[in-house]
């Protein structure tokens, strides 16, 4: 069982949950079709550590009660999770095998990624959505991407994550159409590696 | 000189207000109210009530006035407006042997205890137009009242199905393995194989001449069965209870008239279920006798697969029934046929054209080495 | 070029349409939060998984289903103030249903409209792509009435998903190579087959063949949505979309030996109008924005000789009006 909320201590999400929802929404959709695309959430508020902006608003705008969320670092009585469970009424769950989304504030010591959902043939969607937060994104050097939602190839890199993610990453592209897909995060940036993203370098 | 047809968007509006005339017909006649549809043609009202999956008599009122008193254009309403509500929890569910019996009857026994109530139905009626209805006024108020009982129907009364499930003759549900939480239909898509959670919902929201049909077919041999008894019907008002997160306990949010049917059907066995007969479960808002029962006919038939029997029959066919039944979608697919397919009708025609241009040619050719043979 | 923009909205400026216009009683684009969110969650993994059809809680809509439930489930979830939003149906923008389905909008998301392909952030169609070739970060979205491509082959979902998890598409391929056994050619003259980024068969909805070379590689992001049957699925930008054909029965699209009467567009689809008792006829565009660009820029059809053949140029085997 989850503890209880510390109710006084909660800071206010989206300001307008309706607009704001959506344009958070919009610009991840940007991001996933447009693999390696930074994209800027355009919107303020102070999310609890460790929550940066760009991974408050993506759980404020995609999470709810129908939700399964993972984190590896927020214990349950930490601010963030029960920031999320406030607003977002997500159920936090211990098995990353189960969860809809996952959020990773320490991309160093996190899991493989096949320790999450993968889906199943039938159901690939059934996987895990991993939201990273991570250093600097960056557009002008670093990986490799091809596929779809790319018209020749674009150039990607991302601060903070080791070389077992990238070699994780790699062997997923041979279980395709299963897969998790990953959004990662920078104070108000983010940028998306859906699973038919090829990475190359 | 041809000009391009525009102008939808008057149209639209014009037919608007057209069918708003139609709608109010004559206005020397005095206008529908809504109490007047509420009270004088309860069972449409419990109809869209049940097909709508939304219990609320005043809005289900409305919208048959709305639709003229087309019932699947009532549903449809009711639909479209259910489905913007939030919601705030989930009532736990009806008792129906607390039921306020108004009418129930049971056709497998003589006599059963607490007694066959007949109620208000239309059953042993002559069917005979009542001409004096045309008169407003002629049945004088007086007439129109029944008089009451001598002595009060009993509350708390046990269901038929209950008195004999003590002698195992009767499944216990266990058939089902369903004891986790239930389905809703109109929140996540259909998945097969359905649970019965699932088939029952779609069931009660389904059309009602559809599950009519597919419960005669079933009964005139398109189903392997036999003959199902009617263990018992029942209709009246039951309390619904809800428990708030913050009080923790039920409290009762109000009473709705419901009506639910018990059907028997005979299982002669299988390797590992003793024969039996098996309950079929139909469960209505308001007065819906027909609906309930036709339900309960087909809920059996779609257990094929929980029995082990074989599934030949197309009311045993649960991706056909399930995926067939909510007029709403069948009305509204039908229907869409009234919308403009030019281009896709345009691609099919330079396909049939050239198709028969082609033809005309063969049999031409045909032709021709014929008369080579003949010569 | 200073074209005079076609932009529409219900009150006067932009601002004050979005307070004043959205219809009481209901939430932001009549979708509740809840179903917005589980309809985003949807479209991203639907985008995530090129043409692979994902199930979703679809809603009734005000609108029956067949008239546009999915399409309009899809756009709902993202339509917002900076959004202008075009809709056809048949490639035209003034059909009955494209015009109710538009007014939905700007009276419950107060959202600007236009007719023109070009400056619409959103286009909703029904049967048709744009002539106007749509560009990066446009969005089109698809309203689809029978997402399963093998339905008509197998109608059993049980079945079909099951192929689809294994690729298994053998039943598709014998079931085209029969039609040029029987017919000589592929009998599909709309909702012709598409595969995927090599991977899943996907139904482009009842859109001409005509159509299909579009697809493949758009630079906007393709949503497809069918509410009836409950099926979300996407194409992102420049993906590899191929028409199903065999190396000795090449995919072809129709072809269109006439002119447009009104604006003489040698290239474009072409609607059959019929005149008179006696069954003359003429052609016109279907695409309605196409043709009246064409129009604008004085391009002119002739209607004393309307059904007027293309012809073929020797030199360049371009098709040109006489």
């Amino acid at each position: 069982m989850l503890s209880s909320i510390d109710l006084n201590k909660l800071t206010p999400g989206f300001s307008d949950p309706v607009q704001d929802s959506r344009q958070t929404f919009r610009a991840v959709l940007d991001a996933m079709a447009h693999p390696g695309r930074i994209v800027i959430i355009d919107n303020f508020f102070s999310p609890p550590p460790p929550l940066n902006l760009a991974s408050a608003a993506i759980c404020l705008a995609l999470l709810d009660f129908e939700t399964t969320f993972w984190t590896e670092d927020l214990k349950a009585k930490a601010p963030g999770t029960g920031w999320l469970r406030f607003h977002c009424g997500c159920s936090v769950i211990q098995n990353p095998l189960e969860a809809d989304f996952a959020l990773i504030t320490s991309p160093d010591i996190m899991p493989a990624l096949n320790e999450f959902n993968i889906g199943n043939d039938e159901n690939p969607e059934f996987s895990t959505t991993l939201i990273i937060q991570a250093g600097r994104l960056s557009a002008t050097k670093g990986k490799r991407l091809t596929g779809p939602g790319i018209e020749t190839f674009s150039t990607f890199n991302v601060e903070g994550l080791t070389n077992r993610f990238w070699q994780d990453r790699q062997s997923q592209s041979a279980i395709f159409p299963l897969g998790v897909d990953i959004i990662f995060t920078c104070e108000n940036r983010l940028a998306a590696l859906p699973r038919t993203t090829k990475v190359e370098g | 000189m041809y000009v391009a047809v525009k102008g939808g968007k008057e149209a639209i509006t014009n037919a608007h207000k057209l069918l708003a005339e139609k709608r109010r017909g004559d206005p020397r006649v005095p206008e529908l109210g809504i109490s007047q549809i509420k009270e004088q043609l309860g069972l449409s009202v419990d109809r869209v009530m049940t097909e709508g999956s939304l219990y609320d008599s005043e809005l289900a009122a409305i919208a048959i006035k709305q639709a003229q008193g087309d019932l699947v254009e009532a549903i449809f309403l009711v639909r479209a407006y259910r489905t913007t509500l939030s919601r705030f929890g989930f009532s736990i569910p009806i008792e129906t042997t607390r039921m306020q019996i108004q009418r129930r009857i049971s056709s497998s026994f003589k006599d059963i205890p607490g007694g066959q109530i007949l109620g208000p139905t239309y059953d042993y009626t002559h069917r005979l137009i009542d001409f004096t209805l045309r008169v407003p006024e002629n049945v004088n108020s007086e007439i129109c009242r029944a008089e009451s009982a001598e002595k009060a129907i009993q509350n708390n009364m046990t269901r038929v199905a209950d008195l004999l499930a003590n002698e195992g003759l009767l499944d216990n549900e266990a058939t089902y393995g369903n004891n986790g939480p239930v389905a809703d239909l109109t929140r996540d898509p259909l998945e097969l194989p359905a649970g019965r959670d699932v088939r029952l919902q779609n069931l009660a929201r389904g059309d009602e001449g559809f599950i009519l049909s597919l419960a005669y077919s079933l009964q005139r041999g398109f189903g392997a069965s036999g003959h199902p008894f009617l263990g018992e019907i029942r209709y009246g008002k039951v309390t619904v209870e809800f428990v708030p997160e913050e009080l923790g306990f039920p409290i009762e949010i109000g009473e709705i008239p419901i009506t639910e049917c018990i059907m028997f059907n005979r299982f002669m066995g299988s390797s590992d279920t003793p024969p039996q007969f098996i309950k079929g479960y139909g469960l209505t808002f308001g007065h819906c006798e027909r609906k309930a029962m036709a339900m309960s006919i087909v809920d059996y038939a779609l257990s094929s697969r929980e029995l082990g029997e074989k599934n030949e029959y197309p009311a045993q066919d649960e991706e056909f029934v399930l995926f067939h039944s909510d007029n709403v979608q069948a009305a509204g697919f039908v229907e869409h046929l009234k919308l403009p397919h030019y281009v896709d009708f345009q691609a099919d025609l330079v396909l049939m054209r050239n198709r028969l241009a082609e033809f005309k040619n063969d049999g031409r050719k045909n032709r021709g080495i014929e008369d080579e043979q003949a010569i | 070029m200073n074209r005079q923009s076609n932009i529409q909205s219900k009150a006067g400026t932009k601002n004050s349409c979005i307070d004043s216009c959205i219809m009481e009683g209901y939430n932001y684009a009549y979708l509740d939060e809840q179903t917005k969110r589980m309809i985003r969650r949807t479209i991203l993994k639907a985008v995530a998984i090129p043409g692979h059809q994902v199930p979703f809680g679809s809603r009734e809509m005000p609108l029956p289903y067949g008239w546009g439930t999915g399409g309009m489930q899809i756009t709902a979830s993202l339509i917002g103030s900076k959004d202008i939003l075009k809709v056809i149906d048949q490639g035209a923008d003034d059909t009955t249903n494209a015009v109710s389905i538009r007014r939905f909008f700007s009276r419950t998301a107060g959202v600007l409209t236009t007719t023109r392909t070009q400056e619409a952030t959103l286009i909703q169609t029904r049967h048709r792509i744009p002539e106007t070739h749509l560009i990066k970060d446009q969005i089109i979205i698809y309203q689809v009435p029978i997402p399963e491509p093998l339905r008509f082959i197998e109608p059993r979902d049980k079945e079909v998903r099951r192929m689809h998890a294994l690729k298994e598409y053998g039943i598709m391929y014998v079931k085209l190579y029969e039609d040029i056994a029987r017919h000589g050619r592929i009998a599909k003259a709309f909702d012709y087959p598409v595969l995927v980024n090599g991977r899943y068969i996907m139904s482009p909805s009842p859109i001409p063949k005509f159509d299909n070379p579009k697809m493949n590689r758009m630079p906007a992001l393709q949503l497809f949505g069918a509410g009836r049957e409950k099926r979300i699925y996407a194409v992102p930008p420049y993906t590899e979309v191929k028409s199903l054909d065999f190396d000795d029965y090449p995919f072809e699209v129709e072809r269109w030996p006439l002119c447009c009467a009104l604006c003489g567009s040698d290239s474009s689809y072409l609607d059959e109008i019929i005149l008179d008792d006696k069954g003359s006829k003429l052609f016109v565009c279907s695409d309605t924005d196409h043709c009246n660009k064409r129009v604008d820029k004085g391009y002119r059809g002739n209607q004393e000789k309307p059904v007027q053949e293309a012809k073929t140029c020797i030199r360049t085997g371009e098709r040109k009006c006489a």
